[in-house]
């Protein structure tokens, strides 16, 4: 039906989306910055300044990284194959391909796997665009290991997560058609039942990309937008946690290395790590430093022996943005739960109601 | 509630896709709304809802016989909006709409809105924006965003 | 002349000391005798002056975490000793202890038909009924859903939170649930004085009036309560809070109360906020969501009776 052709096409142009974006990926220089790049983003980092920037401290003397900054970024995790051996792309390369990111998240729509078009997301100032996205001078986040990909897995995390991916509970994004399994409140995501939405480490995302940060004393604060989920990070040198308390989060202390935030954080709890990597040996080490008014290089490393077989490290850009956080009442609201729940109900209602005609009928 | 993002994460560390990928949560959408009830309502708004992570939009259809009908349409998280000067009042109840969309599963009178217009063609809140040819923002103020009957427009 | 000065002066001085015996000796053995240095135990319900010292914002520092003791999550006016939730298998665990009230004054100004629907709210304060809508709401705590507490009630949870105050914020971190509050210290266009929209714990701005921080609070949804005793509010809630250090481990906390739908005139409740002095004190996770779960979502299980 006609109706259905228009979808099967909406997917189409979709996927060549998505690998228009896998294949090209966006960047700004931090250094140099031709006139067009720098017009194309207000929030990049301006590299010609007309007077020097001074790096801004809180009233008691620490480097300061308040405000409200986003994640957002076209930049894949990992180098595309026509990147190989090249860290950085050209300003030229910078500019044309923010422009084309642009145009493709324009036609950024919600829309479930089974390419049904849900809204607009232009309507609510939710096309990258609109939230300020800021190109990145990089051909990918990951720069350690240098050909910028993500080191092998060990023997028995590959096998982990093969299982998981297999068996885990709703878990089949790969085959949108797949049966849902949904008996219990166990079965659906972390998001979906609005425990955790990760972190850290800070990555891009497809939208509400955003925290704020406030310093007060002694302690760094980060506030994401999703879920408004909280870090806590003392600087004051306290030891860290036992392992007798697992945070949602991992357990964060904090230090300034010159004016460089850094921030390390294990003892995290099972289930909910990067990665699905291994809460007991996982450590993230996260650096962050303002580069401009408008930007904080922030880079994060991970080390966990008993997942990747070397540690590695990825930068991703944040970029300033105005506020306000608002409040993100997930649980309160948490309509997903309930009609994935009671869908998955009405799906085996409605087989053994066939199945109970078909048996009639015989 | 849309939890792209924990998709989008969960996908970005199966290394599927770029993290720029607009992801919705398949399920939820599937298990909420039924795209073989798409629906057009022509309707008066009588209250706008900005509960993060939702949108609501409530309006008042009338049919010919004058009966009134109140639907209910979600649209998308808010937060976005709110950084851009929208507020629950920036949509007066009075103010017009056209509103395209798929029912809801449960509920006969809600639904999802996929496409919404004032009745002179404008898009509704944002969607008439377009990036410029740089990639500047070229979004309408919020003063154009409303509606442009001032007589419904509460102060 | 100068032998009836004399005279006169060691009478006073005499009638001086004898007072001060009999006043030494009128006090119970309470007050421990008087010492040099003048020192003895607090009074309660006052602190002697204290001059705060100062944040980086060069305002008094409320930087810590903090944590209220008294009883009012349970029920903010006075209340007895009762058994919890299924006495029969929670025993002394699940007993709520019984506590005076923290409403000045005693009762809660309700209108008479307000009244009502508290009762109704404390009847039916363990029936719930979830939704994909936000009936959820019509009955039923929020804080046995694990739902933003709302305010004042995140203040006085039995939970310690912390404040992170900076020049442009001052935050609140909740450990019950990470619920969190942002204190603007400015008004302007990313934060305006009016509230974009309605939140569990509302829109708040600050400002310090002399060393108290002043907060005014309001879009708050209508669905936080006051306690467990069905004590609620409207949309139409306004929250002004008070919050002053009087010594270092103390702070003074008070909340007016106005809302013109549910009440017939504004009030307020008090009580002490005490730092916790934990060498390493932190906040641990009370994210509660992952123990309701059952309870929230058990109808629409495979198996609901399980």
């Amino acid at each position: 039906m006609a109706n259905r052709f228009w979808v099967s096409s909406k997917v189409l142009a979709v996927v060549i989306t998505i690998a228009a974006i896998l294949c090209v990926p966006v960047f700004v220089s931090a250094q140099t910055k031709s006139a067009a790049a720098a017009k194309a983003d207000k929030n990049a980092a301006t590299n010609t300044p007309k007077k020097a920037w001074v790096l801004p401290h809180t009233p008691d003397g620490q480097p300061d990284l308040q405000g409200y900054w986003t994640s957002l970024s076209f930049t894949p995790m990992e180098r595309p194959a026509q990147y190989a051996g090249r860290e950085f792309l050209t300003d030229e390369e910078v500019a044309q391909i923010h422009k084309e990111g642009i145009q493709h998240s324009y036609e950024f729509t919600f829309n479930d796997l089974a390419e049904t078009p849900v809204y607009d997301a232009t309507v609510y100032a939710l096309s990258a665009w609109q939230e300020g996205v800021a190109p990145n001078r990089r051909t990918s986040l990951v720069v350690d290991p240098p050909d910028g990909k993500i080191p092998a897995l060990t023997p028995e995390a590959a096998k982990a997560r093969e299982a998981a991916r297999k068996h885990g509970p709703n878990q089949d994004y790969a085959n949108p058609n797949a049966p849902v399994k949904a008996d219990v409140a166990e079965d659906l995501n972390l998001g979906e039942r609005c425990l955790s939405f990760g972190g850290p480490p800070i990555l891009p995302g497809a939208y509400n990309s955003n925290f704020q940060i406030v310093q007060g004393a002694g302690y760094v604060m980060i506030e994401y937008e999703w879920n408004n989920e909280i870090r806590l990070i003392p600087l004051d040198g306290r030891p860290a946690l036992s392992q007798g308390i697992h945070r949602w989060h991992g357990d964060s202390r904090g230090h300034w290395e010159g004016n460089t935030l850094v921030v390390e954080t294990s003892n995290f709890r099972p289930g909910a790590t990067f990665q699905n990597a291994n809460a007991k040996t996982l450590k993230i080490t996260e650096y962050f430093a303002r580069l401009d008014q408008n930007t904080i290089e922030y880079k994060f490393t991970i080390d966990d022996p008993s997942t990747w077989t070397k540690p590695w490290s990825a930068i991703v850009p944040l970029s300033h943005m105005d506020g306000p956080i608002f409040e993100y009442d997930c649980t309160e609201n948490n309509n997903d739960a309930v009609n994935i729940l009671a869908g998955a109900r009405a799906t085996e209602k409605a087989a053994a109601e066939k199945a109970r005609n078909i048996s009639q009928k015989q | 509630m849309r939890v792209g993002l924990a998709v989008v994460m969960l996908m970005v560390g199966l290394g599927l896709v770029v993290v720029a990928l607009p992801v919705q949560a398949h399920h939820a959408f599937a298990a909420t709304f039924d795209t073989t009830k798409p629906v057009v309502v022509h309707c008066v708004i009588t209250k706008v809802e900005l509960i993060n992570p939702h949108s609501w939009f409530w309006c008042d259809e009338k049919a010919t016989d004058g009966t009134v009908t109140n639907w209910g349409f979600e649209g998308g998280s808010p937060n976005s909006l709110i950084r851009h000067g929208v507020t629950k009042n920036t949509i007066p109840a009075g103010t017009e709409l056209i509103i395209q969309g798929y029912q809801s599963k449960a509920f006969e009178h809600k639904g999802v809105g996929v496409n919404m217009t004032f009745p002179d063609g404008r898009k509704f809140l944002f969607g008439g924006s377009a990036p410029g040819a740089e990639g500047e923002v070229a979004t309408p103020t919020k003063d154009e965003i409303a509606p442009k009957d001032d007589a419904t427009s509460k102060k | 002349m100068k032998a009836i000065v004399l005279a006169f002066f060691l009478v006073a001085c005499t009638a001086i000391v004898v007072e001060a015996q009999t006043g030494a000796q009128q006090p119970t053995a309470r007050t421990a005798p008087a010492v040099a240095t003048g020192a003895k135990s607090p009074a309660l319900g006052e602190f002697p002056p204290y001059k705060a010292p100062r944040a980086a914002d060069s305002k008094p520092d409320l930087n810590g975490i903090w944590q209220a003791f008294v009883t009012a999550d349970i029920d903010i006016q006075d209340h007895d000793a009762q058994a919890g939730p299924r006495p029969d298998i929670m025993g002394a665990y699940g007993a709520w202890p019984g506590g005076q009230g923290i409403v000045e004054g005693g009762e809660i100004p309700y209108k008479p038909e307000a009244l009502a629907q508290k009762k109704a709210n404390a009847e039916k304060r363990m029936v719930v009924n979830i939704t994909s809508d936000d009936h959820r709401h019509d009955t039923g705590d929020p804080e046995l859903k694990c739902y933003r507490p709302g305010i004042p009630r995140a203040n006085y949870m039995p939970f310690p939170f912390q404040i992170i105050q900076s020049t442009d914020n001052v935050m609140f971190a909740y450990e019950f649930a990470h619920a969190l509050r942002t204190i603007y210290m400015k008004e302007d266009k990313e934060t305006p004085k009016d509230p974009p929209a309605d939140s569990w714990m509302g829109w708040s701005h600050g400002h310090w009036e002399g060393d108290t921080l002043v907060v005014d609070s309001s879009g708050f949804a209508p669905w936080t309560w006051f306690d467990r005793a069905g004590d609620y509010h409207s949309d139409a809630l306004h929250v002004v809070e008070r919050y002053t250090l009087v010594s270092p481990y103390h702070i003074m906390y008070e909340a007016t109360v106005e809302d013109p739908s549910v009440f017939t005139r504004p009030w307020k409740m008090s009580f002490p906020l005490y730092r916790r002095m934990e060498k390493n004190i932190q906040l641990v996770d009370f994210d509660c969501v992952e123990f309701v779960e059952k309870m929230l979502y058990g109808p629409y299980y495979k198996n609901p009776s399980e």
